[in-house]
């Protein structure tokens, strides 16, 4: 599914440049279920920022799916985005302005999906994370729970074969966090891949396989 | 990314903070209403200005003799052969004076035009009653006159002056018709005069002289022609001086007039937009603050898949709205301030479609231009930097 070799990240704040990852190579194959465990400030985000294509590495090599990708332009990258990954992230980041029908529907439309399949969709991924009666509503009518299973929903629209999530039950209280963890653990039942970055040993414990960064660098 | 779905997130986006979106919207309602009114109030009065002189007749020359030496004016006769020249349609030779007329116990102080026949055509007058003055009453000295609005009104009321006597001076002449109402050109009020035939006038004025002729030419392009025949008859007239008459050619004076007043349509115009370019600036200056704010928007927009010109067009499209809202608030403000103008002021106003849509125009194009610069910057920002803005 994807390949990385060697990839480190250097960032440039002012007159100090801090190496944020050191040398990381991983191979993660279609189907896997893999956690990435780390303490803070370890350079898990950045890592996950690298594999979710919206930051380039400074240095290294990445395969998606077989192909280099490290120096495709924003355009290419935006592509991959949009058709092979889902995004679950800690704060939800869902646009408060939209109901949760239209934060679902905003990759396809990005996609260029018409109207009819896109309304299909949408109410198809709603239902799978069962909030077909809150299609209407605004983020800030939902639950922290509710508004997460409304960012899988936004994740799982454009059916990607590879889903990020960074901390997605961070925010949540535990019966939230179950629930989320319920539903990552049935999509990777339904053969798709899955990366799912915690602080959290307990939810590390729903993947088959658990990587540990530590100040950069990959420790078994 | 569909259209109708970006203009539907713009308004979305736009009807968040109305009171902020209105006050950036004020700029462009300010400069698209003075646009139209100041046009409108230019063009209304070029408009009224021409039909008034043109409802002094059309292809005119007005020919005003000061004479030379002794002579001092033209005959009656001398003025008939005028009308022999090539593109000449009609001349017509005036004796005036001014007199005072009675009837009843009213009097009234009045200009007195002496005129033969050919004057009803060349000066464009009309007879709402009664009848002109014909050949013959100028051949046999006639008694007769014709009375403008305002004398029939001073004098008569209600009452119908035809076929009355009106004292002139103390004479009685017979009142034949009444003219047309014309209203005030610059030659002074038409309504306030009396006509009477030409060669009544001259024995009635103890004067045989003629000082004002209206020639009229057959076209407007002969009209200059005209002119130098005209110009060229009485410079041999009153042996080569210029100073002896003077000649106003009407056609000229409208194009003198109608270029003053286009010019005045461009400055007022271009001061108007002006401010519309103020406007944009106030526009670029909302959307860059608006592009800083929503940042992790773009961040967000950006991670699930929007390219960079998604959010370009995104971002364009919101100015482009604001600025067309504006400009159409603008134009129905501008409609209204022409109709306050009108009816509280009893000022002309013309607004024509082109105005409107080249305002409309210009605020799309001025709200597009200043949204580029935010709408480049927004598309620009890394996905990652966006995500992590708080
Ligand atoms: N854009 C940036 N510019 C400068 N430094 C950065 C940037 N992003 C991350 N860092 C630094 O890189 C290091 C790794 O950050 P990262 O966000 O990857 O950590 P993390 O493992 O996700 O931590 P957390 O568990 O707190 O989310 C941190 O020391 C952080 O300060
Ligand atoms: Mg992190």
């Amino acid at each position: 599914m994807l390949e990385i070799k060697n990839v480190t990240k250097v960032y440039n704040t002012g007159a100090i440049q801090f190496q944020a990852l050191k040398g990381v190579s991983l191979k993660v194959e279609k189907g896997e279920f893999v956690a990435i465990i780390g303490p803070s400030g370890s350079g898990k985000s950045t890592f996950m920022n690298i594999l979710g294509c919206l930051d380039v590495p400074t240095a290294g090599e990445y395969y998606f799916e077989g192909i280099e990708v490290s120096n495709y332009t924003e355009d290419q990258l935006a592509g991959i985005r949009n058709k092979k990954i889902g995004f679950i992230f800690q704060q939800f980041n869902l646009l408060p302005k939209l109901n949760a029908f239209e934060n679902v529907e905003l990759p396809l439309i990005y996609r260029g999906m018409n109207v009819k399949e896109r309304k299909e969709r949408v109410l198809q991924v709603l239902e799978q994370v069962g909030l077909s009666d809150w299609a209407h509503h605004k983020p800030s009518e939902m639950s922290g729970g509710q508004q997460q299973r409304v960012a899988i929903a936004r994740a799982l629209a454009g059916d990607p074969p590879l889903i990020l999530a960074d901390e997605p039950t961070g925010n949540l209280d535990s019966k939230s966090g179950t629930e989320v963890l319920e539903i990552l653990k049935e999509l990777n039942k339904n053969g798709r891949t899955i990366l799912l970055i915690t602080h959290d040993m307990k939810v590390a414990g729903s993947a088959q396989r658990i990587i540990s960064i530590q100040d950069g660098l990959i420790v078994e | 990314m569909n259209f109708k779905i970006a203009i539907k997130l713009a308004l979305k986006g736009i009807m968040g903070n109305k009171m902020r979106t209105f006050l950036t919207m004020l700029g462009i309602i300010i400069g698209v209403s003075a646009v139209i009114i100041l046009v409108s109030v230019v063009q209304g009065t070029t408009e009224s200005v021409t039909e008034n002189i043109e409802s002094m007749g059309t292809n005119l020359l007005s020919v005003m003799i000061r004479g030379r030496g002794a002579e001092t004016y033209l005959t009656y006769d001398a003025t008939l052969s005028l009308a022999d020249k090539y593109g000449v349609a009609g001349v017509a030779p005036v004796a005036s004076g001014n007199v005072t007329a009675k009837f009843d116990t009213k009097t009234m102080d009045v200009t007195l035009e002496g005129v033969d026949e050919n004057y009803q055509t060349v000066r464009n007058y009309t007879v709402q009653s009664g009848r002109f003055i014909m050949p013959l009453d100028v051949e046999y000295r006639q008694k007769v006159i014709l009375l403008g609005t305002e004398v029939v009104k001073e004098l008569f009321g209600s009452q119908n002056p035809i076929d009355k006597n009106v004292q002139l001076n103390g004479l009685n002449f017979k009142v034949i018709g009444i003219l047309e109402e014309k209203g005030s050109t610059m030659g002074g009020n038409n309504d306030e005069k009396i006509l009477m035939p030409i060669t009544t006038a001259q024995r009635f004025l103890k004067s045989a002289g003629i000082r004002q002729i209206y020639v009229q030419a057959e076209s407007p392009e002969l009209v200059n022609t005209v002119y130098a025949q005209v110009e060229k008859y009485l410079l041999n007239k009153f042996k080569n001086d210029e100073d002896a008459y003077r000649i106003f050619n009407q056609t000229e004076m409208l194009s003198t007039i109608n270029e003053v007043t286009r010019n005045m349509a461009l400055m007022l115009g271009g001061i108007a937009a002006i401010s519309l370019l103020v406007g944009g600036i106030g526009i670029m200056n909302i959307m860059l603050i608006t592009v800083t704010e929503r940042t992790r928007e773009i961040g967000i927009r950006k991670a699930i898949g929007a390219r960079r010109r998604d959010i370009l067009i995104q971002f364009l499209i919101e100015s482009a709205v604001i600025s067309g809202l504006g400009g159409i608030i603008g134009i129905i403000v501008g409609l209204a301030g022409n109709k306050v103008l009108n009816l509280l002021a009893g000022m002309n106003t013309k607004t024509t479609i082109s105005i409107i849509i080249l305002s409309l125009a210009f605020s799309l194009v001025v709200g597009m231009f200043f949204g580029i610069y935010p709408a480049n910057k927004a598309s620009k920002l890394k996905p990652v930097d966006a995500l992590r803005y708080e």
